[in-house]
């Protein structure tokens, strides 16, 4: 439960993404909102100061990478931001990196593999 | 050296010399030293000796003589001889220093080559063993080393000599080119006796016997400064004449018994012939600059009219057309074969006359790279002059003009060529490189495509099979937690992208079948209501946020000739597109009407429409892939394959944006008839 009350924003336009995210992330009691757009992300981003960003690149107002830095900039540092794109190359992936981007993991995944990787940002490091 | 200078070697290596000028046959010269040197096995050298011509209007003539010696000098280099430049104020004295200086250096000339234009025509390149009469050969032997032998080399020229400059007294000219001007000199001369005889009239006292003359010299130098020097001279004759007869004592009288009347006589013709010959000769300083302009003129509109030209054949027929109506003679092109390069097939144009000696120094100047034919040493008996057509990066092709009896073929007309083997060269090569310019943008763009393609396909294809795992792994991992509804919801959501996924495959594999032919259409009479209920049912629950409203009360009693399935997937994909691209409760809305002979299924929506500059963009594959990862739905194949099957069908789709707002979509169906028609037809049968 390393995600317990952590606040997660996802901004990804498939519905049914957002929907077994929602699903899946409640079962780690945490607080989930969602966007299908760009910009109604970043305003949201402004608002609830979310602990994770869940961004999918491909979205229908703006591309991902672009927004990235916004988001950046609108939420405080430890904002974790991560990327889930279908483009599984390693110059978009290190792009991403270079932009602010704390994780990112190609389309399709397994929704638990993606609630690990979150919870290993706030994992206690080992001894 | 001039170590070398004060200590002769004391043995001497032979060699051959051979003087040559811009003269462009010094070929001739070089060729003979050649055949000389390799005959007698010793090497030899080729000299060109610089002069400064003291008077600035040989400056120009200067410049050019240069440019044929360096070119004499290359071609001398190309034939295997040494070269060497040397100034000296004038040719003999440049010469004598030379084989002096070589002779210090432990050379023995074993003998000089020199051109001489003095003896009798003869044939050419013949080593001259007559004693030449040259003062040019005679200035020489005196001051080169006693025992120096010189081989001096008739050069003569293919055409008679040109015509002495600035004299035009020719029987032809007379008769043909300057009746007009003879029939001008009468009048003149007619004139000016009718004037005086009229001003004497008037005014008695002023003209006397001295103020006659001018006015028939006034007559003279206008005829002179127009005609040749005979009629000048003519004129002249008659002028003195006239005045003899009308205003000597004895009037009326033509003798002319004294000296001092001859004497009147002989200065007016040497005045004639002093205007004349003046006049003449600044006409033809003009017409040769008018010559030369006009040359100029002729290529620069070769290159301007070939600018336009974006290929080889286009270009050719262009720079075809304008060099051979600018030098009035044959021009042909010849190229290598994509194939055998070595080898020259492609003519341009095909229908030329080439004779097998132009065939052979076409080939020769492509193979050697070097000018061939006509005045050259190379196959000289061709008609033409072939020079390669050199580009930056390689020799390209050949261009043969054929030399014309006409054509003076002096140095002018040499870099006058040359001039011309560069410029379509150099046109040849800006459409090249165009060519591969624009090769290289299509195949960016195509590079461009293909990678936007594989990302489209690639999102249109991860996207559902991303919330197809998703959901269905949750699902499975969470089910005992679940709730029902969750379940549920996890199970539609992977069902819908399951279809979604199905729909995309689908709409790739029809455009492939449809663009490579492999659909057969089924044609047959079928009302369009049956089929727009058949899509109603279908598209139901992918469009239960939307009001899909199909009028039939709208519907006709008419049947569509058509394939069923395929018309279907038109009306579907049309729909699919509407609910895509519309806020969902909005409503679509399908009617049926009659336009002109055409009959038009309409589909309207209520969403944003269409921007203007993309209404017809939609219809292309490629439009939504443009975009950077759109994400709505599809693999914007939909209304790409919708129009083809309706010109497959002989109709087509016609978008536009309703002033009210929202898209319509009209489906042309232009095969089509009334049921009562039928029916009549089915009786009548």
């Amino acid at each position: 439960m390393l995600l317990k009350n952590k606040t997660i924003l996802v901004i990804d336009d498939t519905p049914s993404i957002r929907a077994f995210l929602r699903i899946s992330l409640a079962s780690e009691q945490a607080v989930l909102h969602e966007s299908a757009t760009g910009h109604d992300g970043l305003d949201k981003a402004r608002i609830i100061q979310p602990d994770i960003i869940i961004l999918d690149l491909g979205l229908p107002d703006i591309d991902g990478l672009d927004l990235l830095p916004m988001l950046k900039e609108a939420c405080p540092p430890q904002t974790i931001i991560f990327i889930l794109s279908v483009r599984r190359d390693y110059p978009m992936m290190e792009k991403a990196h270079a932009l602010g981007a704390n994780g990112y993991m190609a389309k399709p995944f397994v929704p638990f593999d993606l609630i690990e990787k979150l919870g290993s940002f706030y994992a206690a490091p080992a001894a | 050296m001039d170590a070398l200078v004060k200590d002769p070697l004391p043995f001497a290596f032979p060699l051959v010399v051979v003087c040559v000028s811009g003269n462009p046959r010094s070929y001739v010269l070089l060729r003979a030293t050649k055949r000389y040197a390799e005959r007698i096995g010793v090497p030899w050298m080729a000299l060109h000796i610089e002069t400064k011509k003291s008077s600035l209007r040989f400056v120009e003539e200067n410049r050019k003589e240069l440019i044929s010696a360096i070119k004499n000098l290359t071609l001398a280099e190309e034939l295997g001889a040494m070269t060497s430049s040397l100034y000296a104020p004038m040719v003999e004295d440049g010469i004598a220093q030379f084989v002096t200086q070589k002779k210090a250096e432990g050379f023995d000339v074993k003998a000089l080559f020199v051109g001489d234009t003095s003896g009798v025509p003869r044939s050419t390149g013949a080593v001259s063993e007559h004693k030449s009469t040259s003062p040019f050969i005679l200035r020489l032997k005196r001051l080169l080393p006693v025992g120096q032998s010189i081989q001096p080399i008739q050069i003569t020229s293919h055409y008679p000599a040109k015509k002495l400059k600035g004299l035009h007294f020719s029987l032809r000219d007379f008769v043909e080119g300057n009746l007009l001007n003879a029939v001008c000199a009468v009048g003149a001369v007619a004139g000016a006796t009718l004037l005086i005889l009229l001003l004497q009239g008037i005014f008695p006292e002023v003209f006397q016997s001295r103020n006659r003359a001018p006015i028939y010299l006034i007559a003279l130098a206008l005829v002179a400064s127009r005609s040749g020097l005979i009629i000048s001279l003519a004129t002249a004759f008659a002028s003195y004449m006239a005045m003899t007869y009308y205003f000597t004592d004895p009037s009326h009288n033509l003798t002319i018994d004294n000296f001092t009347e001859a004497a009147g006589l002989i200065l007016f013709m040497i005045f004639a012939g002093v205007v004349a010959l003046f006049v003449s000769a600044r006409r033809d300083q003009v017409d040769r600059l008018l010559k030369e302009l006009k040359r100029f003129q002729a290529l620069f509109n070769v290159y301007k009219n070939s600018v336009k030209e974006l290929t080889y054949e286009s270009a050719l027929h262009s720079i075809h057309r304008d060099i051979t109506t600018a030098l009035n003679t044959e021009i042909v092109f010849c190229f290598p074969s994509t194939y055998q390069p070595e080898k020259l097939i492609y003519t341009y144009p095909e229908k030329i006359n080439l004779s097998e000696d132009d065939d052979a120094a076409c080939n020769s100047c492509w193979e050697d790279g070097r000018p061939t034919g006509f005045g050259m040493h190379i196959h000289p008996k061709s008609a033409f002059r072939f020079k390669p057509l050199v580009t930056s990066t390689a020799d390209i092709g050949v261009i043969g003009i054929r030399i014309t009896r006409t054509m003076d073929l002096n140095p002018a007309m040499i870099e006058l060529l040359s001039s011309v083997a560069d410029l379509v060269a150099l046109i040849l090569e800006r459409i090249t490189i165009e060519q591969k310019m624009e090769e290289n943008r299509v195949e960016a763009e195509r590079e461009k495509l293909r990678s936007m393609l594989l990302s489209s396909v690639s999102h249109d294809l991860k996207t559902p099979l991303a919330s197809i795992i998703g959901s269905l792994s949750v699902h499975q991992n969470m089910f005992a937690a679940l709730p029902e509804e969750q379940r549920q919801e996890l199970l539609a959501n992977a069902l819908d992208e399951a279809y979604r996924l199905d729909s995309f495959i689908t709409n790739i594999l029809d455009m492939t079948r449809l663009e490579s032919k492999q659909v057969k259409f089924r044609k047959e009479w079928i009302p369009p209501q049956d089929i727009l209920r058949h899509v109603e049912k279908r598209m139901k629950e992918r469009l239960r946020f939307h009001k899909l409203n199909i009028h039939y009360d709208t519907m006709m009693n008419v049947e569509l000739c058509a394939d069923v399935m395929m018309t279907e997937q038109v009306i579907q994909n049309l729909l699919d597109n509407a609910g895509k691209y519309t806020p969902f409760g909005t409503a679509i809305d399908v009617t049926l009407e009659q336009a002109g002979p055409d009959l038009v299924i309409r589909i309207r929506d209520y969403g944003p429409g269409i921007p203007d500059d993309s209404i017809e963009k939609i219809f292309d594959k490629y439009t939504r892939l443009k975009k950077r990862d759109a994400k709505i739905a599809g693999t914007g194949l939909g209304l790409a394959i919708a129009r083809t099957i309706m010109h497959e069908q002989c109709g087509d789709i016609i978008v536009a944006n309703h002033p009210d707002g929202g898209a319509i979509f009209n489906v042309i169906v232009r095969n089509w008839r009334k049921k009562e028609d039928n029916k009549e037809k089915e009786e009548a049968a």
